[in-house]
C-alpha cells in the first residue's frame, strides 16, 4: 500500500435491500486512494452514489463488500468503541449544517469535545479559538436559528475541527448556499487544507466547486467510479467518454454549444477543442492553416480557470473534406478534440 | 363561607370525604405519573432507537415493544382495571384501594406516554443524529445529549397531554375502590342526586388541569430557542 495514502477504499460495494425481491446497488466495486493533503472531489449527478460511497469512509454507511483503510487501519474490523475513536479523527460537514437548535453556537462546538480529556474550561477556550478562526467569535452566545446559512456552515466547520481531525468530509456543504457564500466557504476549506494540512474529501454536484478547490477528482455515475485523476486532466483530457459527456452536459455553456451545433450545415464539421491557454497554443488556428491549408471558422470560444490554470474551449468549423490527419496531430499537442454532431 | 354553603351544601356536609377524595386523586396522579413517566419514557426511547435505520436498530426488540404498546393502548381502561387484578394482587398484595389502582393506571398510561415520547423524538432531525455519530458519540450520549436535549420542548408538551389524560384515568379508578374525585362525583353526585358535589369535583379537576397546563407552557417557553 502506498505510504502517502491516507484513505484507501478497496472494492467497495453497497447494496440496499429494498424488499425481498429487489436490491438497490448504490455503489459498485468502487476503489480509490486519497493522499494526505489532497482536496479530493467526488463529482456526479444526484443519485450517482457519491454520498453513499463517502459515508463508508467513517462507516456511517457500512459497505456490503470491501475494505476501508484510514491511516493503514482497516475500519471495518474495528470494535464499536475503537470505531468511535477513529471517527473523532474524521470531521464531517453537511448540506444542511446539522447544528443543534437547542444549544448556542459555542455549546454546539463544546458538544463534540465534551467527552475529551480537556477540562471544561479548556473545552470552552478551544471552542472560542475555533470560532475566532472561522470569524464568528462575536456570535458565540446566539442560537443557530439566528445565523445565516454561510455562518451556520462556518460553525459546523469549527465543530468538525474540534477533535483535531486529519480528514474533513464535506457532503454537499455548499449546495444550499448562494454563489458568494459558497466562495467564502470554499476559501475557508482551502485555508484549512494549507494551514492545518487537513485532507478534504468533498462531494459536490457543482462542477464550479470542483474546479475551484479540488486537486483530484473521481467522477461517479450509476454507483461506479468512471474515472479518477487530477482535476485539470479530468477537465481537459478525460479518458472515459462518459466522463467527457458528463462534464460537458453539466457545464453552463452546454446549452449555448448545443444551439450552435444544431445550426451546423450539411457540408461543415464541428469540433470542440479543449486546451491550456499557453503561448504554444496561441497560434493554434494559424498552425492549422499553415500545416493543412484549412481555414477553421471559430464559432465559439471560452476560457475558464481550473486549479489556477487557464483552460480554453473553442468550437471550430471545418469543411467536410478536411484532412483527417490533423486530429491525431492536435491530440499530439495535448489538445483534446471531440467532433460534435447534432443530437438526435 | 355562607355563600359556599348555599351553593355546595353537600360538599360542606361531606367535606371530610371530599377532601380525602382530592388527596386520593393527587396521590394517584403523582405516583402513577412518576412510574409511568419513567417506564413510558424508557419504552418510547427504546422504540425510537431500535427502529430500522436507527442507532440501535433491533428488529426483534422493536416489534415486541411496538406490539405491547399497541395491545395495552387498545384495551379500554375500565376493562383494564378488571383485567389486571391478578397482577395487582401480586404486586401490591390487594386489588382494592388507592395504591392498588396505581398498577392499572400505570399500565394504562405508560404505553400512551411511550407513543407520545416516540412521536416527540422522531421529530429530531436525522441529520443531527448522523452528525453526532460521525463525531464518535456513544449511543447513550446520543440519546441523552441529542434526542432528549433537542426535543425537550416537545417532551414537556406531550408530558402535559399525558398528565391530563392520566387525570381522566384516575377518575375511573373509583371502580376498583380507589376513591378520588371521579368516584365521589358518581357515588355522591350521581347516585344520591347531590349535584353540587359533581360540580365541585369538576371544578377541582379543571383547576388541576389548568395548573399543569400553565406550568407546562411556562417551561416550554423557557427551553425553546
Amino acid at each position: 500500500m502506498d505510504s502517502k495514502a491516507l484513505i484507501t477504499l478497496n472494492h467497495i460495494d453497497v447494496t440496499f435491500q429494498q424488499n425481498q425481491q429487489t436490491a438497490l446497488h448504490a455503489v459498485k466495486d468502487a476503489s480509490l486512494t486519497i493522499n494526505k493533503g489532497d482536496i479530493y472531489g467526488i463529482i456526479g449527478d444526484s443519485g450517482a452514489g457519491k454520498s453513499t460511497l463517502v459515508r463508508t469512509i467513517n462507516l456511517l454507511q457500512r459497505p456490503t463488500n470491501g475494505d476501508v483503510f484510514v491511516n493503514q487501519q482497516n475500519l471495518t474490523t474495528l470494535s464499536a468503541a475503537d470505531l468511535r475513536q477513529a471517527r473523532k479523527k474524521i470531521g464531517m460537514i453537511f448540506q444542511h449544517f446539522n447544528l443543534m437548535a437547542s444549544r448556542t453556537i459555542e455549546e454546539n462546538i463544546v458538544f463534540s469535545i465534551k467527552r475529551s480529556a480537556l477540562s471544561k474550561k479548556q473545552q470552552h477556550e478551544k471552542a472560542q479559538q475555533l470560532l475566532a478562526y472561522v470569524g464568528l467569535l462575536d456570535k458565540k452566545d446566539v442560537y443557530p436559528r439566528q445565523l445565516s446559512g454561510g455562518q451556520k456552515q462556518r460553525v459546523a466547520i469549527a465543530r468538525a475541527l474540534a477533535n483535531n481531525p486529519e480528514i474533513l468530509i464535506s457532503d454537499e456543504a455548499t449546495s444550499a448556499l448562494d454563489p458568494k457564500t459558497t466562495n467564502t466557504i470554499l476559501d475557508l476549506l482551502k485555508r484549512l487544507n494549507s494551514e492545518l494540512n487537513l485532507t478534504i474529501v468533498l462531494i459536490t454536484h457543482e462542477l464550479s466547486v470542483a474546479k475551484k478547490i479540488c486537486n483530484k477528482l473521481a467522477v461517479m455515475q450509476h454507483g461506479e467510479i468512471l474515472e479518477q485523476n487530477e482535476t485539470l486532466r479530468i477537465f481537459t483530457q478525460p479518458q472515459n467518454p462518459e466522463t467527457a459527456t458528463f462534464i460537458t452536459q453539466a457545464s453552463a455553456e452546454n446549452r449555448v454549444l448545443q444551439q450552435l451545433i444544431g445550426q451546423q450545415t450539411a457540408t461543415e464539421r464541428l469540433f470542440l477543442l479543449t486546451y491550456e491557454a499557453n503561448t504554444a497554443n496561441q497560434t493554434l488556428l494559424v498552425d492549422l492553416y499553415q500545416d493543412y491549408q484549412v481555414i477553421p471558422k471559430v464559432i465559439y470560444s471560452t476560457t475558464e480557470m481550473i486549479q489556477g490554470r487557464l483552460i480554453t474551449k473553442t468550437l471550430i468549423s471545418l469543411t467536410e473534406n478536411y484532412p483527417e490527419s490533423l486530429i491525431p496531430a492536435l491530440q499530439q499537442r495535448g489538445i483534446q478534440i471531440m467532433q460534435q454532431t447534432k443530437e438526435a | 363561607m355562607s355563600l359556599f354553603t348555599t351553593f355546595f351544601p353537600n360538599v360542606v356536609a361531606n367535606h371530610a370525604q371530599f377532601i380525602a377524595a382530592i388527596w386520593q386523586t393527587l396521590y394517584m396522579v403523582l405516583f402513577s405519573g412518576i412510574i409511568s413517566g419513567v417506564l413510558g419514557a424508557a419504552l418510547g426511547i427504546a422504540l425510537v432507537v431500535t427502529e430500522k435505520g436507527q442507532i440501535l436498530e433491533n428488529r426483534g426488540v422493536y416489534q415486541t415493544l411496538d406490539k405491547i404498546v399497541n395491545i395495552f393502548r387498545s384495551i379500554p381502561f375500565i376493562i383494564l382495571l378488571a383485567l389486571v387484578v391478578p397482577l395487582t394482587r401480586l404486586i401490591v398484595g390487594t386489588a382494592v384501594g388507592t395504591t392498588a389502582a396505581l398498577v392499572p393506571l400505570t399500565l394504562g398510561c405508560a404505553p400512551f406516554y411511550a407513543r407520545q415520547i416516540q412521536n416527540a423524538l422522531v421529530e429530531v432531525d436525522p441529520g443531527i443524529i448522523e452528525a453526532a455519530q460521525a463525531m464518535g458519540l456513544t449511543p447513550l450520549d446520543i440519546i441523552w445529549r441529542v434526542y432528549l436535549k433537542e426535543s425537550i420542548g416537545e417532551i414537556i408538551r406531550v408530558s402535559v397531554v399525558t398528565l391530563i389524560s392520566l387525570i381522566s384515568l384516575t377518575a375511573m379508578a373509583g371502580a376498583v375502590g380507589a376513591g378520588g374525585l371521579g368516584d365521589i362525583a358518581i357515588t355522591l353526585g350521581y347516585n344520591q342526586f347531590e349535584n353540587d358535589v359533581t360540580i365541585a369535583a369538576t371544578i377541582i379537576i379543571l383547576l388541576l388541569v389548568f395548573i399543569i397546563q400553565f406550568i407546562g407552557d411556562f417551561f416550554v417557553k423557557r427551553v425553546t430557542h
